[in-house]
């Protein structure tokens, strides 16, 4: 079970997931992350307060985005991380790859300063 | 199986924990277990158009969770998959082992009992702190 909108703040795309990211809806997210970087929108926030459960299709598709951003100077966020969810990105090493957040509205203000102050 | 079943196996997983009384992590873990093993032997243990089964059985033991898992695909072994290199860059990084890195980090131990034609059996233990007996399968 997925539910995942998009909203977009200024030139930050805010993707918000709900639920549980496996192998059978991993594809939604790919295509949610995809979409605001073939809209010219480079700096993405993951909002993950409501993420329960992901899986490596899941992170396939992170995967994809940020390879995706790099190429383009773009940069991906996730913010509210959950415990069990956290833990999945620290063993994957998704972490050193990911920028990270404690809420929303902190991962707005990280994209906005340059990459030096972060 | 096909990954049509997949929603329907993870719920399975999901009440059976609920069942067995786990916490949160316990049951997480559990699911992510038993999705990375499926979704690996539908990709590579069967391929398209073939068909096969997967039985996975959850059993609660005093101190731990033993998750077997059993096909009829090619033999393949987990513990022999080589990990991904999770320090490279993201534009080194490939998408594939993430599964089976997973697996072996969130469970305790993993037994592989090859069957030769009968396929394999593979038999996931998470040690846990309360005591209890019981069991559910799902074919």
């Amino acid at each position: 079970m997925i539910d995942i909108t998009t909203e977009k703040r200024d030139e930050v795309a805010i993707v918000r997931i709900k639920g549980s990211v496996d192998a059978t809806n991993a594809d939604m997210l790919a295509t949610e992350l995809t979409t605001p970087i073939e809209q010219g929108i480079v700096k993405i926030v993951m909002d993950c307060k409501d993420l329960q459960y992901i899986s490596s299709a899941g992170l396939r598709a992170i995967l994809g985005a940020l390879k995706r951003l790099k190429a383009l100077a773009g940069e991906l966020v996730v913010a509210s991380i959950q415990q069990d969810v956290e833990r999945v990105l620290q063993i994957t090493g998704f972490t050193k790859l990911l920028g990270t957040a404690e809420d929303v509205d902190g991962a707005i203000v990280s994209l906005s300063q340059p990459a030096d102050v972060r | 199986m096909s990954l049509q079943h997949l929603a329907e196996l993870l719920d399975f997983v999901e009440i059976s924990c609920e069942k067995f009384e786990l916490d949160r992590t316990t049951s997480h873990n559990t699911k992510l277990a038993v999705e990375e093993i499926c979704v690996n032997l539908l990709r590579h243990g069967y391929p398209e158009n073939s068909s096969g089964s997967i039985d996975v059985c959850l059993e609660r033991q005093d101190d731990c969770l033993i998750i077997t898992i059993s096909d009829n695909a090619p033999s393949f072994a987990p513990n022999d998959a080589v990990s991904p290199d999770i320090d490279q860059d993201v534009d080194a990084r490939q998408a594939g082992g993430l599964g089976l890195l997973l697996v072996r980090e969130l469970m305790d131990e993993i037994h592989y009992d090859p069957r030769g034609e009968k396929g394999n059996r593979l038999r996931l233990i998470k040690h846990l702190a309360n005591a209890k007996d019981k069991e559910n399968s799902i074919d």
